[in-house]
């Protein structure tokens, strides 16, 4: 019989399924049971007589396919009958029907590539410091393993990079935001003096700063795919998640802290199971564990795995951001190349199916999810209701089309005021404020004039902007009153917008009053604060009714007694009684007919001003009564019946197998064992594991980020990849060597940070020789520094500090921090929620789908999954962004305005002024040349000389537009 | 041996993508040779009742039984079967390749939604639209490689996990204005066109002298092309999206500017997307995805979807005329179907309420190398699944990208510890049956 016809008999006695198992996919399992079992016994018994070098028909010197190397299996069943083969054990004979089953795989031999692949489970080394000949070179121990490596690729590092590079190299790593020109000339003259101990100096400062943790919380925040929605549950259903921005709060406020690394993890995985010292700690390791509730869930409608969607997205965030793997394949079937069976995701899914996640309310969409509790915090409510005074500087009256005020004109009001000036006619009672910019700007003062007789029928059209929280007071603010001045009881017509009395039923609802002991009817919209919305009041004899920003359909319609006893007494921004409730807000074009406008003219006072319609209404809520209150927080707790997990068979929770114990990864190799009580879930134990000093994983992991947001590039160039597809380090030992430090430091990121800024490595300029571009284009010795772009964050933030409108101070809460709503419904309407802003970008309201869009240019990262490193791509998009974005335009604007106040008359003392706000240089002579040329040529062009402003905002737009201000050498 | 030696990288070599990084959408020659250079699909998102549009099913027995309740004509040389409800896409019968024989995993809207979009039901992963970016490039670089009109979705556009360069660009959502749709921070008014070229040409030079003294930066030479790309864009796009200057015929034949509310069928000025769709094929844009819903007229069945199918008629007649009469349909796939089709109706019993049917349902595909006038597949006599010449999603997918030249075995790309394909780990087939 000749060997193939014999294969064929063969086939169906042997084999399940054909299986062709490539060299590149056979798992580390598969691997490691080749090389011990199978590789071996070929060598030893079999290719003497079976290789290349023989004449024998079989082979087996190289890879078989399954069908052949069933074949000889089956020979060697039958080889007790050979004289000239010695009889195999049958333990072997059964290894190598195994071998058939997995697919007989066959890994190549010496390949560097696969040979190391599982190097991150090995514990970690202690490296020695390599011995180098140019000593004097280093400054770090680190800068010995790269100069030994260079070395031996026979690289010269590159000169150090100058001052000037060096501090804005700094700024940005550390904070986020480029100096000042005067804190680059501070350093220069320092660092002339005594470079060491000026860079040390700076250094210092830099992570003492608060920016600091608004730079690297970004950076964490990335990983803990952090976002203020749900995202698209596939549904088409976004949820927002009100409370999530006080974890982006407690992340940076622990790097500022410095919480030690180990101690950030377990507030995070088990914050809510430690002792707390005082009510600020309890609440704050509260927050820390929205880490895990924080995630993009699939809609529960019709989906039985919805909870262990959730489950999956914790197991993913803790893997991929602690330990730079992902184990999420192991759901449904053995990972296939990194050692993670299906029992170890169960082993870890039980640690969460044990544990309740507390997300909220999602809207109150039962389809998106169900709902749940949330953290009950203690100290943070009074905190919360503070307005934001630093919101109120920059209110802005909208954009209002350009005949909006004929237009209003055009029905005949009584009273028509802009608030521009100080309106006549009427007295002024403490804080407001009139001009072009914001309109009347209410700080608790309020307006009192008067009707010019006494109507039964009028109506009152005009804008508001309420600034103060809508749980913060009994009612939020009075907006406008008629009722005889001074009198008791408030007797009269009142508009307002409810707060917190009796349990918040009406906060941040329009309501109108008739007087204590009266009625008072509610409106059905939350208005957000923050907001600018259009009110038309309409009294006709009995009747009252409300419209909101132009919807036909009115906010609210009652009938209720007249008080206002005839009076002609009305009052803007506060009660006729003199209530100290008033405004705390913004008012603009406001106007009083003496008549009931019918709905058309109504609906006119509206869509006359070009804004869109509905900015209130899409904001309310479907079905939820209340808003979110000010003091709740995402998170975990314990789960009422801690219990192991069973294997879902394919991911399908329906389909259920054993149980596996809790437990971790059993490839990691660990000094001592951690077990879990079976009364917990064991997320005290998963932190305890994944933080223990000999995990092989954490400390590595955690090092390479911080390396790659210092340098650009990661010593394993995928970060969120330890596995065996995953790349190998460039320095190995030096990986090895700075993870032993970092535990030996007691986890502190910011001594981490401290000693490579302070590395002669780090210090390095970026500009290439021919030569090292030759041998090493793509950097991997570290021969150089890397050029990096901005991130988006510091794109936006380098634009507000260029144009001196960027507001250093931390952002209080967030633009959905009352708003528990689908965002996207009707569809489109996310896009008002984000409202304009000057403080940094992190503070911005980071709804998934829907980011915001004076960020999304530039490589934002969706939220979805951690995302240890962002991508850097060069689109047009972001080219059309520098050019038209709405943001730039208006900054570049003010970037002028303050030019042409403090820099002279003298163009070129102009262009030099420019050229140090934006990019801390003096320009050169042929660049102050350049931009004289172009602002004569715009001079001559308009010929107006009142067009100034617009000439050098140009001209401050060009320079924010350009590669250098967005890249650091 | 039969081991395959297969790439460990994916399709892309490493090199390659190293070098690719600075001009990621930079047309790449498809490895097979290439029926269709681009492809527009007309999105019906809902679940289109197929036995009521392309699949007819008339009576067989005495017993009434669910099938076709409008009426159904043979139509042009091919005789292909066609609802009453389609009058004007079915002059051009001769033109489409219908398959009857498309079934998919489930009928629920959202996840067969996805997996039409993008093979996979439950995750968030790249659309084929990305997919194709990232196999082919663009031929236009002064526009996306993939639009997306009309969308409420983002899987309809997402990259996922390919590199973001890949993301489409969504212009308009459904539900809102179409009219009014635009790219963001496409145009400005801030400063008069003239002064926004010399603005960028200080930009320009100053970048040049910034990249000059730090040379051996690809990074740097790119942004130069790319700023010179944003602004040919501004200039290129808002005139593609000005369909103005198209004579008032025209305008009229694609019906833009009709809008009509019944029922499931919104107003979203299909014509204008249709007609959008011709101008950004013919400026080279790749993918295009045109938007049209809710075709998910459960309780009035007849009403809705005469509603649907009387909005969408006329356009994709214009659209599929346009194409063929400036000798761009050879080139272009058109695809047209929904996440899934709808049980049929019995006729005489009163009923008027369908559901979802993801065993058996139609798509159309036209040009780009498809049959023309022809049949593929078909489903049994209710038109409940699917049992000859079953094309599901997968295989769809498969199909499409093999008439691009692209082989959905090899378009793969590494992320999260494995490879992945557009057809998913179960893989897809090409349905060769359907290839001209």
């Amino acid at each position: 019989m000749s060997s193939r016809a014999f294969i064929l008999l063969l086939l169906p006695l042997l084999i399940d399924e054909a299986m062709v198992v490539n060299a590149e996919s056979i798992s580390p399992k598969d691997r490691n049971f080749f090389e011990t079992q199978i590789r071996p016994v070929l060598a030893k018994q079999c290719l003497e007589c079976h290789s290349a070098k023989t004449n024998n028909t079989v082979k087996l010197d190289a890879p078989l396919a399954v069908a052949e190397a069933a074949v000889i299996v089956a020979m060697l069943r039958a080889a007790e009958k050979k004289p000239h083969h010695k009889p195999l054990a049958e333990q072997v004979i059964r290894d190598f029907e195994r071998w058939i089953k997995l697919g007989a795989p066959w890994p190549a031999a010496a390949d560097p590539q696969t040979n190391d692949s599982l190097w991150a489970f090995q514990p970690i080394s202690q490296p020695i410091v390599p011995r180098v000949k140019n000593s004097r070179w280093a400054r770090d121990p680190l800068d010995w393993f790269v100069l030994a490596r260079l070395a031996q690729e026979k690289l010269k590092p590159a000169d150090d990079a100058t001052p000037t590079v060096l501090i804005r190299r700094m700024y940005i790593d550390l904070t986020g935001l480029p100096p000042t020109v005067e804190a680059v000339e501070a350093f220069r003259k320092e660092y002339a003096n005594d470079r060491s101990k000026a860079v040390e100096k700076l250094v210092d400062q830099l992570l003492a700063s608060p920016h600091f943790g608004e730079r690297w919380g970004r950076h964490w925040l990335d990983l803990a795919r952090f976002g203020e929605s749900n995202g698209n549950d596939g549904l088409g259903r976004n949820a927002s998640f009100p409370h999530a921005w006080r974890y982006r709060d407690y992340v940076i406020e622990a790097f500022n802290r410095d919480t030690p690394y180990d101690r950030f993890l377990t507030e995070q995985i088990a914050g809510d199971l430690l002792p707390a010292k005082s009510e600020p700690e309890r609440d704050r390791n509260l927050v820390a564990t929205g880490f895990l509730a924080i995630g993009s869930k699939p809609a529960k409608a019709m989906n039985q795995n919805f909870d262990m969607d959730v489950v999956a997205d914790q197991i993913n965030v803790v893997s991929t951001a602690v330990m730079g793997l992902s184990v999420a394949c192991a759901r449904c079937h053995d990972h296939k190349h990194d050692p993670i069976p299906t029992r170890d995701y169960y082993a870890l899914a039980g640690i969460f199916t044990s544990t309740e996640t507390l997300w909220g309310k999602a809207a109150n969409e039962k389809l998106t999810a169900p709902a749940t509790a949330l953290h009950q915090l203690k100290t943070m409510t009074r905190k919360d209701a503070r307005p934001d005074p630093t919101l109120a500087a920059t209110a802005g009256v909208p954009k209002f089309a350009e005949n909006y005020h004929t237009a209003i004109d055009a029905l005949k009001p009584e009273l028509h005021l802009n608030f521009q000036s100080a309106p006549k006619g009427f007295t002024v009672k403490q804080d407001v404020k009139f001009s072009t910019d914001n309109a009347g700007a209410f700080g608790g003062g309020w307006l009192e004039g008067q009707l010019k007789k006494n109507v039964d029928a009028y109506t009152v059209s005009f804008w508001f902007r309420n600034d103060l929280e809508n749980n913060a007071r009994a009612v939020t603010a009075y907006l406008f009153s008629r009722g005889p001045k001074g009198a008791n009881g408030a007797p009269g017509d009142q508009v307002g917008i409810g707060g917190n009395y009796k349990n918040n039923p009406h906060a941040g609802k329009l309501f109108v009053f008739n007087g204590n002991g009266g009625v008072s009817i509610k409106g059905k919209t939350i208005v957000p604060p923050n907001t600018w919305n259009h009110l038309v009041f309409v009294r006709d004899g009995k009747r009252a009714t409300l419209y909101l920003n132009g919807n036909a359909e009115s906010e609210l319609k009652t009938e209720m007694p007249v008080t206002t006893r005839g009076a002609r007494d009305i009052f803007i921004g506060g009660r006729n009684d003199y209530f100290s409730l008033t405004l705390e807000g913004n008012m603009a074009e406001f106007a009083l007919f003496p008549r009931a406008l019918d709905p058309a003219e109504i609906l006119q006072l509206h869509t006359a001003s070009g804004r869109p319609k509905g900015s209130g209404k899409k904001l309310a809520p479907q079905k939820s009564p209340k808003p979110a209150p000010g003091n709740l927080a995402m998170g975990v707790r314990e789960g009422k019946k801690p219990a192991d997990a069973k294997i879902n068979k394919n991911g399908e929770s329906n389909k259920l197998g054993e149980a596996v114990p809790r437990g971790f990864l059993s490839a990691t190799k660990m000094a001592d064992a951690v077990s879990i009580d079976s009364k917990q879930s064991g997320r005290r134990q998963l932190a305890q594991w994944l933080t223990h000093p000999s995990h092989p994983l954490t400390a590595r992991v955690m090092v390479n980020r911080v390396w790659l947001h210092l340098f650009g590039r990661a010593i394993v160039d995928t970060p969120d990849d330890f596995g065996v597809y995953g790349a190998r380090p460039t320095h190995p030992e030096l990986l090895d060597h700075l993870a032993q430090r970092f535990i030996a430091e007691k986890w502190s990121v910011k001594k981490l940070i401290r000693a490579i800024v302070l590395s002669r490595t780090y210090q390095l300029g970026s500009q290439p020789t021919a030569a090292q571009v030759r041998a090493d284009p793509d950097n991997r010795w570290l021969a150089r520094h890397h050029r990096r772009r901005l991130d988006a964050e510091s794109v936006r933030d380098s634009i507000l500090a260029a144009s001196g409108q960027l507001n250093r101070a931390p952002r209080h809460g967030s633009d959905v921090s009352q708003l528990d709503v689908l965002i996207n419904w009707p569809p489109g309407e996310s896009a008002v929620i984000h409202r304009p802003s000057t403080h940094r970008s992190i503070y911005l309201c980071l709804l998934r789908h829907a980011p915001p869009p004076e960020l999304s240019a530039f490589d934002l990262p969706t939220g979805v999954k951690p995302m240890g490193q962002r991508h850097v791509t060069t689109a047009p998009t972001s080219a059309l962004y520098l050019m038209n974005n709405e943001m730039v335009v208006k900054q570049s604007r003010r970037f002028a305005v303050q030019l042409l106040d403090k820099a002279g008359a003298d163009p070129a003392s102009r262009v030099r002024w420019a050229f140090r706000r934006a990019l801390q240089r003096d320009p050169s002579r042929t660049e102050t040349q350049r931009v004289i040329k172009l602002v004569n040529t715009l001079q001559t062009e308009t010929g107006n000389p009142e067009n100034e402003t617009s000439i050098w905002a140009t001209i401050c737009q060009a320079l924010l537009t350009t590669s250098e201000f967005r890249y650091i050498d | 041996m039969l081991r395959q030696a297969s790439c460990g990288f994916g399709y892309l070599a490493m090199s390659a993508l190293l070098a690719e990084a600075a001009k990621p959408l930079a047309p790449k020659p498809p490895p097979l040779p290439a029926r269709a250079k681009r492809v527009i699909f007309l999105c019906m998102s809902g679940g289109p009742a197929h036995m009521d549009t392309f699949d007819y099913k008339p009576q067989l027995t005495n017993a009434a039984h669910p099938g076709s309740v409008f009426d159904f004509k043979r139509h042009g040389d091919s005789g292909l079967w066609i609802s009453e409800l389609l009058p004007e896409t079915a002059k051009h019968a001769d033109k489409l390749c219908v398959i009857n024989g498309m079934h998919a995993d489930t009928g629920n809207h959202a996840q067969s939604f996805l997996q039409l979009h993008t093979g996979e039901r439950l995750r968030r992963r790249p659309s084929m639209g990305a997919w194709i970016n990232y196999g082919l490039g663009t031929e236009n670089q002064n526009l996306p490689g993939l639009i997306s009109l009309n969308t409420a979705k983002p899987s309809t556009y997402s990259a996922a996990f390919l590199p973001p360069a890949y993301e489409g660009t969504p212009i308009g959502i459904n539900g809102e204005d179409f009219s009014k749709a635009s790219i963001p921070n496409i145009s400005g008014t801030h400063l008069a066109s003239a002064d926004k070229r010399r603005q960028l040409d200080l930009v320009q030079a100053l970048n040049r002298e910034h990249a000059a003294s730090r040379p051996y930066d690809a990074k740097l030479e790119s942004i130069i092309e790319t700023m010179e790309l944003g602004f040919r864009m501004q200039t290129i796009a808002p005139k593609l999206l000005d369909v103005s200057t198209e004579s008032k015929a025209t305008l009229e034949r694609y019906r833009v500017g009709v809008k009509q509310t019944v029922g499931t069928c919104r107003a979203t000025d299909f014509g204008r997307q249709c007609l959008l769709a011709r101008r950004f094929a013919e400026a080279g844009v790749r993918f295009i995805e045109v938007n049209h819903g809710s075709w998910d007229q459960h309780k009035w069945h007849r009403r809705d979807l005469r509603a649907n199918c009387e909005t969408t008629d006329a356009p994709i007649a214009a659209l599929l005329g346009d194409l063929e009469s400036r000798g761009l349909l050879d080139e272009t796939l058109v695809v047209w179907g929904g996440e899934f089709g709808r049980p049929g109706l019995t006729p005489g019993d009163g009923k008027n309420e369908t559901g979802h049917n993801a065993r058996g349902f139609t798509f159309w595909l036209a040009g780009g190398g498809a049959k023309r006038g022809h049949v593929h597949g078909r489903t049994n006599d209710t038109g409940s699944a699917a049992v000859d010449g079953k094309v599901h999603f997968h295989d769809l997918h498969a199909t499409i990208l093999h008439l691009l030249g692209l082989e959905h075995n090899r378009l793969t790309y590494h992320h999260a510890g494995r490879h992945h394909r557009l057809t998913g780990p179960k893989g897809g087939k090409v349905a060769t049956g359907l290839i001209a």
